[in-house]
């Protein structure tokens, strides 16, 4: 399979002469530069160079724009490096391969960001992180009121079950009170009665007694008429 | 970035080598996964030698299959000379 008949490899057709020729010479610059800081030379010659005012700021800028720009260019590819296998089967393979010239490392570093970039674009961690602790911070809020909502009611059904002890009691109390009142209602009434009886029994008496009583007067009002004659 | 991922090839039962994974892909224009990987070979000049394969699931094991010429494989080296190209400027960017 790896014999040199059956490998594909293409030259680059002065893909990359005019690249070489324009990094190079940016290459050479940045290298004048820190020389030229190390040595004795002023500062203000150091920052006459265009390239060396650019501050920290401008430099991550300069980065952002360029991994934007990066993955704007191929993000019509989805890495997948997790789903390959550490063995790999073949029949009849013919390899096609191009030549390069970054470094093996260069184009993994290359590859690292463009994953980076692709799962930031794709998810937003930031976003997701805030939007989490804001929904936990919301769901403490939440859970803290619903808790006091929560005491309040309970220390309020304690009330109601006193409330309901108290009834109880007082209706067990009220039962006896009438009760007691029924009883003493029938002994009034069987009282009345008795004594109502006795006065008819004295009344009867009385009644007897004065009419034996009229007839002794009588009597004796005609003995004394009798006499008088 | 410093660890680099080792990739056995097996010619039926027999292991004919071992190469380094650079990428691994799958594009959605040519619904198919494919990587870049490397040997390890330089030209005469000092540059890097890197291939590419499509990848093809048959039963529990992976395949790498041959890139049709034509539209498939115009695709993929445009992908190669792109990643070259960022792979060139993040080289300089320092």
């Amino acid at each position: 399979m790896y014999s040199s008949r059956v490998r594909n490899i293409e030259l680059p057709e002065n893909l990359f002469s005019n690249l070489g020729e324009i990094k190079s010479k940016n290459i050479a610059q940045k290298k004048k530069l820190i020389s030229e800081e190390k040595t004795s030379e002023t500062k203000e010659n150091y920052l006459k160079d265009n390239s060396a005012k650019l501050t920290n700021f401008s430099k991550h800028k300069e980065y952002r724009n360029r991994i934007d720009k990066m993955y704007e260019n191929i993000k019509d590819i989805t890495p997948i490096d997790n789903e390959i296998d550490n063995v790999l089967y073949f029949n009849n393979y013919q390899e096609k391969g191009i030549v390069v010239k970054p470094k093996v490392s260069s184009l993994k570093q290359f590859w690292t960001e463009y994953r980076l970039i692709n799962n930031e674009k794709l998810s937003p961690i930031t976003n997701k992180t805030t939007n989490i602790d804001k929904q936990l911070s919301d769901f403490d809020k939440l859970f803290d009121a619903l808790q006091s909502r929560v005491t309040e009611i309970n220390s309020y059904i304690d009330e109601l079950k006193e409330i309901r002890i108290t009834i109880d009691k007082s209706s067990d109390k009220l039962e006896k009170d009438k009760e007691k009142l029924s009883q003493e209602k029938q002994k009034f009434f069987d009282y009345k009665m008795n004594e109502e009886s006795k006065i008819e029994k004295e009344k009867e008496n009385l009644k007897i007694n004065y009419d034996r009583l009229q007839t002794i007067i009588d009597d004796l009002d005609k003995k004394l008429g009798s006499i008088n004659q | 970035m410093g660890n680099s991922r080792k990739i056995s090839l097996i010619d039926g039962y027999r292991e004919v080598g071992e190469v380094e994974l650079i990428c691994a892909f799958e594009v959605e224009e040519l619904s198919g996964k494919y990587i870049i990987y490397t040997k390890n070979e330089h030209d005469r000049d000092g540059n890097t030698i890197i291939y590419s394969g499509k990848i093809r699931k048959i039963e529990n094991n992976q395949y790498i299959e041959n890139i049709e010429s034509g539209h498939e494989w115009e695709k993929l080296k445009s992908i190669m000379k792109l990643m070259s190209k960022y792979s060139l400027e993040g080289e300089n960017y320092v």
